[in-house]
C-alpha cells in the first residue's frame, strides 16, 4: 500500500500530534514514512500544513493534484487546501477530503467542483462534538475517528486506537481514545 | 550501514541528525538556535541522556562563539559540531574561513541548516555557496536518514583529512519526518590533547601560505575520493521495479549506448522529489539521474562523463546554483543559470514537475491534473479567504510594548531586529529589519545621519533578550561610545522565543538543564556605559507611555544619551502559568460602536469582528485575561470583569 495525504488548520489544532499518529500508524503497518511540517514564524497563529508520505516515497512534499486524502481541521482551510487532492482518473476514485465544519460545507461552486473531479468528502462538526467530550483541543481526533474506516482512509479505528496507545501522552490518553470513538459513532449516525 | 535489529523511529530531519551526532561519538556539540536548525541540539540532549553519554551541549551567545568553542574541542583530537541556520554562518564565517587553513585532529562538522523559499529567515542564501568560498566539503543530503548516515560518513572524512567538513540540510530535510533506525552509539575514548604548533595554530601569514597549500593539496586529494564514492555520488537506474531505482555501480557515470538521451543532476531534496515524480509519471526510463552528495569537491570527472553521455542535461538544486557554476562546460547544461529552474524560490514538487515537463518537451495525461489544480485554487480565490498572517500570540508582552511605543512617539523611526517581535511590522512600530543586532546599529546610524545635518530625530530600537546577548552589546557599546541618542526597548520575554524556547544567558542554565552561570542583563546593560535604566511591566500601557517620554527628554538634552528600557514580560508559551492571571475576565461591553480600532491597530487573534452584530467579540479560547486591549479602546468598551 501507498498514500500520500495533508493534514491542514490553523496553529494550536494538533496537526504535528495527528500527523505522527498517522505516521505511527503507517510504520505499524510496515511503511516507510516521510512527511513535512511546519516549523518557525508561520506557527504564529498562521495557517499550518503537514504532508504525510507512506509506502516507497523519497520526497517529504505531496505536489498538489496528487494527494489521496485531504483533512483539514478548518473550513476555510481546507478550500485553501483542495489543490492538493488528486482528481479522478481512469476509472480510479479521486483522493478523499475530511474536513471539520459545521452543515454549510462546501459552498456550492466547491460542492460542483469537487464532484466534476470524483473527488468524495465527509464532514464532521468536531468543534462542537469536542467541545461536548469537554475539551476544544481534542477535536482533531473526532475528525481521524470519523474519517478512519470510511473506504478511502488508509487506516480502520483499530490501528488509530493503538496508535494513540504507542504515542499518546498517558494524561491524555483517555480523552485522545474518547474522541476519536466519538467521530467515528458520528459518522456511523450520518450513514 | 543500517543493521536489521535496529529498532526504527519517526524522527524529524534535525531529530535524526542528532541522533547521528550522538551514534558517531561527538564529544562536544555547540550551536545558536535558529530556524531551520534549531531542533537539532535538543535531540543532541534527548538521545544522550537516553544514551548515557557525557556529550557536552551548550547553547552559545551566538554562531561565531558556537563554532570557535567547538573548533577547540577538534583541535585537542575530541570529535565536535557546531550547529546553526544558514545566516549564522554568516556571523560565523570570520571562523570558518581561517580553521579550514589550521584544520583539526579530532572530526569536526558545521551544519548549516538552509532555507530555501525563504520561510523563516531574511535571505536565500545557499551555505554550499560558503563551503566552496572557504574550500571545505559539503555535503548535502536528500532526506533525514541520509542526513543520518551523513554525518558519520562527514566526522570520518574530517579526520581523514583534517578538515573541518559541513554538511547542508535544508529545511525541507530539517522539518521532513522520517523512520529511521535507532543505531548503536559509538563510544570514542578521546582525552583533550593539545599539541602545541605555532606554525599551524597561531600561524603568521607566511606559514598561512603554506597551509593554504595544503589545504589546497587536501581538496585535490578529497575530490579524486569523492569520484569513487558511490554512496555519496551514484547514477540512479531504472529497474522497471516498483520501487522504480536503483544504484548503478560505484563510480560508473556513463549510461551505455542505448541509454535516455536527456540526463538529470540531483541534489538535496530536489533529487528526493525528482525520484518521485518520476516513479510516479512512470517516466524513469527517459531520464538518467545522477545523484549528486558532495556538491564541493564537486566530483568533475562523473559530471563530465554523464554530460558527455546525454544530449542535455538538467541541474536540480536548492537554493542556488553551487553545482551548475563549477561545470566548465555548461554548453549542453540546463538550470538557474540559463533560465530553466526559476532563479530564486524553492524548488517544490509542483516547482520541479513544471521545469521537468519542459525539459521532457511535456509529460503524457498531466493536462486533467494540472487543469484541476487551477480550478481548484481559483475555487478557492472566489471564496476569498482571509490571509493568515504570522502574528504576536494573545497576551505576547510585546503587542503591548509596541502599542506603548507607537502611541507615546509617533514620528520616531523604529528600528527592530530578528526574532518574534519582527511581527510588531503589523503594529506598524517595526520600520527596520536588517540583521541579528541592527536594531541598534541602525538605530546609531540613522541618529547620526540625522544629526549631521542639525537634525534631531527620534528614534526607538527594539530588540529581544536573546538577541542582545547575541550581537546586540557591541552594537550598544558604540552607541554610546559615539555619543547616539535614541530609546532602546529591550523585550525582555525570558527566553529565546520563536526557535523553541532556548534559555538566554541572563537564566544561567545549560542546554541540557544543567546550571551554568548567570550573566546578569541589567549589569550587562550597565557595563555598556547606559546610565539611563529602567524597567517595566509593559501590561501597565499608561505608565509606559509616561516613561518613554521621559527616555525621550534624556536623549534630547544636552548630558543625555542612549536611554534603555526593560520591557519585562515573561512570554506565554514558556511560562503560561507565571505569566499571566492578574484576576478578571476580560468582555466586550454592549456600547462597543464596532469601530474595530482594536483590531486594526492592537491585533490581537482573540479580537473578533462579529459582521452580522457590528461589534467586537472576545474569542474565549484565545483570551488569556492580560486586559492590555481594554487601554487599545477608544470607548471604553472592554472591561475586565472580576
Amino acid at each position: 500500500m501507498a498514500f500520500q495525504m495533508i493534514l491542514a488548520g490553523v496553529g494550536g489544532q494538533g496537526i504535528l500530534f495527528s500527523t505522527r499518529l498517522l505516521a505511527e500508524a503507517a510504520m505499524q503497518d510496515g511503511l516507510g514514512v516521510i512527511g513535512s511540517e511546519t516549523h518557525g514564524m508561520s506557527q504564529r497563529g498562521g495557517s499550518v500544513v503537514s504532508h504525510l508520505k507512506a509506502g516507497g516515497y523519497s520526497s517529504p512534499l505531496v505536489r498538489a493534484g496528487t494527494a489521496d486524502a485531504v483533512i483539514s481541521f478548518q473550513a476555510d482551510e481546507a478550500y485553501r487546501n483542495l489543490r492538493f487532492l488528486r482528481p479522478e482518473d481512469d476509472g480510479r476514485k479521486g483522493g478523499a477530503l475530511f474536513v471539520n465544519a459545521p452543515a454549510g460545507f462546501p459552498v456550492k461552486p466547491v460542492a460542483d467542483l469537487l464532484s466534476g473531479a470524483g473527488i468524495p468528502w465527509t464532514t464532521v462538526d468536531a468543534s462542537s462534538a469536542a467541545l461536548r467530550l469537554g475539551s476544544p483541543l481534542v477535536s482533531n481526533l473526532v475528525v481521524l475517528g470519523c474519517a478512519a474506516g470510511t473506504s478511502s482512509f488508509p487506516f480502520n479505528l483499530d490501528q488509530l486506537i493503538a496508535s494513540i496507545e504507542a504515542i499518546s501522552p498517558a494524561r491524555f490518553r483517555d480523552l485522545n481514545l474518547e474522541a476519536l470513538r466519538e467521530g467515528d459513532r458520528l459518522r456511523r449516525e450520518a450513514g | 550501514m543500517s543493521g536489521k535489529k535496529a529498532p526504527r523511529a519517526i524522527l524529524l530531519g534535525n531529530e535524526a541528525i542528532g541522533r547521528g551526532l550522538v551514534e558517531a561519538g561527538c564529544h562536544v556539540v555547540a550551536s545558536y538556535p535558529g530556524t531551520p536548525s534549531s531542533e537539532i541540539l535538543p535531540a543532541v540532549v534527548r538521545f544522550k541522556k537516553m544514551e548515557k553519554s557525557s556529550i557536552f551541549t551548550h547553547w552559545a551567545v551566538n554562531e561565531k562563539v558556537a563554532f570557535d568553542e567547538a573548533l577547540a574541542a577538534a583541535y585537542t583530537g575530541k570529535r565536535a559540531a557546531v550547529i546553526m541556520k544558514q545566516v549564522g554562518l554568516n556571523v560565523a564565517s570570520d571562523s570558518l574561513m581561517s580553521a579550514v587553513y589550521t584544520g583539526v585532529k579530532g572530526g569536526f562538522v558545521v551544519i548549516s541548516a538552509d532555507d530555501p523559499g525563504p520561510h523563516s529567515s531574511q535571505t536565500e542564501q545557499d551555505s554550499r555557496f560558503f563551503a566552496l568560498f572557504a574550500k571545505i566539503p559539503v555535503f548535502d543530503p536528500s532526506d533525514p536518514l541520509e542526513a543520518k548516515e551523513m554525518v558519520a560518513e562527514a566526522f570520518a572524512l574530517s579526520e581523514e583529512y583534517e578538515i573541518p567538513v559541513m554538511l547542508r540540510p535544508s529545511i525541507r530535510i530539517c522539518h521532513a519526518r522520517m523512520d529511521v533506525p535507532l543505531e548503536p552509539v559509538t563510544l570514542l575514548e578521546r582525552p583533550a590533547r593539545f599539541k602545541k604548533n605555532p606554525h599551524r595554530w597561531a600561524a603568521t601569514p607566511a606559514y598561512r601560505f603554506h597551509l593554504h597549500k595544503q589545504l589546497n593539496e587536501k581538496l585535490v586529494r578529497i575530490r579524486s575520493a569523492l569520484e569513487r564514492s558511490p554512496g555519496l555520488n551514484y547514477l540512479v537506474r531504472d529497474d522497471g521495479g516498483a520501487a522504480g531505482t536503483e544504484r548503478a555501480a560505484s563510480g560508473e557515470a556513463g549510461t551505455g549506448g542505448d541509454g535516455p538521451k536527456k540526463g538529470i543532476i540531483a541534489a538535496g531534496v530536489s533529487f528526493a522529489v525528482v525520484k518521485d515524480i518520476l516513479g510516479e509519471a512512470g517516466l524513469g526510463d527517459r531520464f538518467s539521474v545522477l545523484k549528486i552528495g558532495t556538491p564541493h569537491p564537486l566530483p568533475a570527472d562523473l559530471v563530465d562523463a554523464f554530460l558527455a553521455e546525454h544530449d542535455d542535461v538538467l541541474v536540480l538544486e536548492d537554493p542556488d546554483y553551487t553545482i551548475e557554476l563549477q561545470v566548465k562546460d555548461k554548453s549542453n547544461l540546463h538550470g538557474r543559470l540559463d533560465g530553466s529552474v526559476p532563479p530564486e524560490g524553492e524548488l517544490t514538487p509542483e516547482v520541479i514537475y513544471r521545469v521537468l515537463s519542459d525539459f521532457a518537451g511535456g509529460i503524457e495525461g498531466a493536462g486533467a491534473a494540472l487543469e484541476w489544480v487551477g480550478s481548484a485554487e481559483s475555487a478557492a480565490g472566489e471564496i476569498g479567504l482571509e490571509v493568515r498572517r504570522p502574528t504576536l500570540c494573545p497576551g505576547c508582552g510585546h503587542r503591548a510594548a509596541f502599542y506603548a511605543i507607537r502611541k507615546a512617539l509617533p514620528r520616531a523611526i523604529f528600528t527592530s531586529d530578528i526574532g518574534c517581535y519582527t511581527l510588531g511590522i503589523n503594529l506598524k512600530a517595526v520600520d527596520t529589519v536588517l540583521d541579528m543586532g541592527a536594531g541598534l546599529t541602525l538605530a546609531t546610524g540613522l541618529y547620526h545621519a540625522y544629526r549631521q545635518d542639525g537634525k534631531l530625530q527620534p528614534v526607538v530600537a527594539t530588540m529581544g533578550d536573546s538577541t542582545f546577548y547575541h550581537s546586540g552589546v557591541p552594537a550598544l557599546i558604540d552607541a554610546v561610545a559615539s555619543d547616539a541618542r535614541f530609546i532602546f526597548v529591550l523585550l525582555d520575554n525570558s527566553i529565546t522565543a520563536m526557535t523553541g524556547m532556548q534559555p538566554t544567558p541572563n537564566l544561567g542554565i545549560m542546554a541540557d538543564g544543567e546550571p551554568g552561570k548567570r550573566v546578569e542583563l541589567e549589569r550587562l546593560i550597565r557595563g555598556c556605559g547606559i546610565e539611563f535604566l529602567r524597567k517595566i511591566d509593559p501590561y501597565r500601557i499608561s505608565d509606559m507611555k509616561e516613561l518613554l517620554k521621559e527616555a525621550f527628554e534624556y536623549t534630547a538634552a544636552e548630558d543625555g544619551g542612549v536611554a534603555v528600557i526593560i520591557s519585562e514580560r515573561p512570554c506565554l508559551v514558556a511560562y503560561r502559568d507565571e505569566a499571566v492571571g492578574a484576576g478578571g475576565t476580560v468582555a466586550v461591553a454592549e456600547d462597543c460602536d464596532g469601530c474595530k480600532l482594536c483590531i486594526t491597530q492592537f491585533e490581537c487573534p482573540a479580537l473578533v469582528f462579529d459582521e452580522s452584530k457590528n461589534v467586537v467579540e472576545i474569542d474565549r479560547m484565545l483570551c488569556v485575561d492580560c486586559g492590555v486591549c481594554i487601554e487599545a479602546c477608544q470607548n471604553d468598551s472592554i472591561r475586565m470583569e472580576i
